[in-house]
């Protein structure tokens, strides 16, 4: 028997890459009402540069990691000015249409960089400990709850917990967080009350991109292993915990992902169904969660 | 003068005529000619090749480029006589299919070489080649090849799974692991392999405990993992590509899975992409089974020597593969009359066979010439006597490899015991 224990901190360490992409995926689509497709590349992107960086230049890696960080910000602020600002007023679908645009412009130019032969970080390799070991008989089986740890998944936990922790104090204590959340109910009452709705709109996408630079550098460092596709390999179920908690709700993201993440892995655990059908096992949650409350978990609400 | 103008022009007419059509007769009879020199209808004659340039197998699409190219240049060494067109697959059976498409359908070529992998293999097969009567030769190595209905349309230079399977259920056996799980790429080629594999080592005594399927593109394995090892088994048989392994091999060793079974994969797994990218200690042990060419052999060295030579690289084992099948596709172009595909396929099997005068690589020349002749040739392969047998199968040898210090080190020949 699989170590529920396990399965469910296996979940927990996927989930906060999830969420890294999700919450910026979420905050875009409440400023800007539009469903950013190019945002698996802003992680992929994110994740090479810091690969420049790090190996190619040499810098230490939390320090290309934070470069890459704020270069992805800019990155995004620049598709932003460069190439959605004059659709603000265009049609969801055209809106749309562009980011997909942008990521295959992105991937590309990933390919034309850096070929197409994965590569990693090489960071040392470290064992997990052992931080639980036993189980308890329980007739035909028996309840395993071992638990291993890595520094490396617990500092994911961590950076996906304090993320959210950050953006919840950006969107309610500061008055852009607050210019935020309006901007998001309605957009032309807070023009009218004064708003740089532009202005917003730049710093969701720097903020969205910030994340999403985190969530990819996380996924390169939890994976071992970079690839062009790796952005877009990830953003079906970044959609999947964005729509699960709510479109457009960041805090519904956050749910969202980690209820994907722990869905999927916790899928080895149901009798039948193999490790290979983890992918279907997480949308039929989504199916689920969505038939009892269409509006997905948080319902679009930004408190 | 009226009339004598008017003579004049006509009898000029009459005589640009005349020149103009002996011109266009001389022509037609002088390309004859030259067709028949040529044992071919002339002009160059095009191999379509729908392979990986990007996705999880594009390192060998880069290999079956780079052998392909060498062995058109024995080919066309004093013409120009066969050329490849290449169109990427992406490691997709759906784009494969379109890129297959667009060769047979668009371009109009009798002759394919299509799909590294058996997921686009089979797809191509059987969805382009069967029904268009494409002549289509292929990379992969699932048994579902040798077993499609395909009215002898497919073949390969590269041996099948089954046979691959049984060496890797011996050297398993053979290291005294009596229990494995076996952790498969959930595909034609991985579903195919790790059930060849099940049955070969329950037949020798083993016990494998869980089958574990993973879709590649995924960046935790962990389940898949925690899957495997829940039986407790002695071992565990990575069927996988290099990508998802290189995730598998980090997270495995996190999960301190590494220190308490001892690791077996397929070849597939054997390469830059997973030694640049995993660390040593996360594989070292593992073992494994690779179709070897007979290295024995001198043709086989000679080929190693001249792509070093050429690409100042050492060739890997698919890379004698891809270029036997090339010379295969390439002669069987040179030998028919007309290039269509039933031509084709009647030329390309005997070719291979051992009824003909024997040539090797080096002397492709020469069995250009046999065959222009109308003689009988044999192909002697650098990968080894590449005898295609009924289902379009070539036999193959294995060895078994180890990974040392993080890199794969290459062992003895396996004797199946299966």
């Amino acid at each position: 028997m699989v170590s529920i224990i396990q399965v469910l901190f296996d979940g927990v360490v996927f989930g906060s890459i999830v969420l890294l992409g999700a919450v910026g995926l979420s905050l875009l689509y409440g400023i800007g009402n539009f469903a950013n497709f190019a945002h698996g590349e802003l992680l992929a992107v994110s994740a090479y540069v810091t690969y420049l960086l790090f190996v190619t230049v040499g810098l230490p890696f939390l320090l290309a990691a934070a470069v890459t960080v704020g270069l992805t910000a800019l990155l995004g602020v620049g598709i932003d000015r460069g190439i959605l600002q004059i659709h603000r007023d265009s049609g969801s679908l055209t809106k749309l249409l562009v980011t997909v645009g942008v990521a295959f412009v992105l991937r590309s130019l990933i390919r034309i960089v850096w070929a197409s032969e994965p590569r990693s970080y090489r960071l040392p390799l470290e064992q997990g400990t052992q931080v639980l070991e036993g189980g308890i008989p329980l007739g035909i089986t028996t309840f395993r709850y071992d638990l291993f740890m890595t520094t490396d998944s617990l500092l994911v936990v961590g950076l996906g917990g304090a993320c959210a922790g950050a953006t919840h104090l950006f969107l309610t204590r500061t008055k852009m967080g607050v210019a935020m959340r309006a901007t998001a109910a309605n957009r032309s009452l807070s023009q009218v009350t004064g708003i740089d709705t532009d202005v917003v709109a730049r710093i969701a996408w720097a903020l969205s991109a910030g994340l999403a630079a985190i969530g990819g550098i996380a996924l390169a460092v939890s994976s071992g292993l970079l690839y062009p596709r790796m952005g877009f390999d990830i953003l079906l179920l970044v959609f999947a915990a964005v729509i699960l908690g709510g479109i457009g709700s960041p805090y519904g993201a956050m749910v969202g992902a980690y209820v994907i993440a722990i869905a999927q892995e916790a899928s080895v655990l149901v009798p039948g169904v193999g490790a290979r059908y983890r992918l279907a096992v997480a949308f039929v949650i989504l199916f689920v969660v969505l038939l009892v409350k269409p509006t997905g978990i948080a319902g679009g609400s930004w408190s | 003068m009226a009339d004598d103008s008017h003579g004049q022009e006509y009898s000029r007419r009459s005589f640009v005529k005349t020149t103009g059509v002996s011109a266009a007769v001389g022509a037609t009879a002088l390309s004859g000619c030259l067709g028949g020199i040529a044992g071919s209808g002339g002009g160059t004659r095009t191999i379509g090749a729908a392979i990986p340039q990007t996705g999880e197998l594009s390192e060998f699409g880069a290999h079956y480029e780079r052998q392909s190219e060498f062995a058109l240049s024995f080919v066309n060494e004093d013409s120009e006589r066969v050329a490849m067109s290449y169109e990427d697959t992406q490691t997709s059976p759906n784009v494969g299919v379109t890129a297959a498409q667009k060769l047979v359908n668009q371009d109009g070529l009798p002759m394919l070489f299509a799909g590294l992998s058996s997921g686009v293999a089979l797809a191509i097969a059987r969805s382009v080649a069967i029904p268009n009567g494409t002549l289509m030769a292929t990379g992969g190595t699932s048994s579902k090849i040798s077993t499609l209905d395909d009215d002898d349309l497919v073949f390969r230079g590269s041996p099948p799974t089954q046979f691959q399977a049984r060496a890797l259920a011996t050297l398993v056996s053979n290291e005294g692991v009596s229990s494995t799980a076996v952790v498969f790429i959930n595909n034609d080629f991985g579903g195919a392999i790790s059930e060849e594999f099940k049955s070969a080592y329950e037949q020798i005594g083993g016990t494998v405990t869980d089958m574990v399927g993973y879709e590649s593109g995924k960046s935790s394995y962990r389940s898949q993992l925690n899957a495997a090892t829940a039986g407790d088994p002695d071992g565990i048989v990575f069927i996988a590509y290099p990508k998802a392994f290189t995730v598998m091999a980090k997270q495995a060793f996190e999960m301190g899975i590494k220190e308490d079974v001892q690791y077996f994969a397929n070849e597939a797994v054997k390469g830059a992409d997973v030694s640049d990218n995993v660390d040593a200690q996360a594989i070292n042990g593992m073992k494994g089974t690779q179709p070897s060419p007979p290295t024995n052999r001198d043709i086989y060295q000679e080929f190693i020597a001249a792509n070093q030579e050429e690409y100042g690289r050492e060739p890997i084992v698919w890379e004698a593969y891809y270029f036997d099948t090339t010379v295969l596709c390439a002669l069987a172009a040179v030998a028919v009359d007309s290039y269509e595909s039933g031509a084709l396929k009647e030329a390309v099997y005997p070719l291979s066979r051992p009824e003909g005068t024997s040539y090797n690589y080096k002397q492709i020349g020469d069995a250009i010439g046999a065959l222009e002749n109308g003689e009988p040739i044999n192909y002697d392969g650098v990968s080894g006597s590449v005898d295609l047998d009924d289902r379009g199968d070539v036999p193959g040898s294995y060895r078994q490899w180890e990974v040392v210090d993080g890199s794969f080190e290459l062992g003895s020949f396996i004797d199946s015991q299966v």
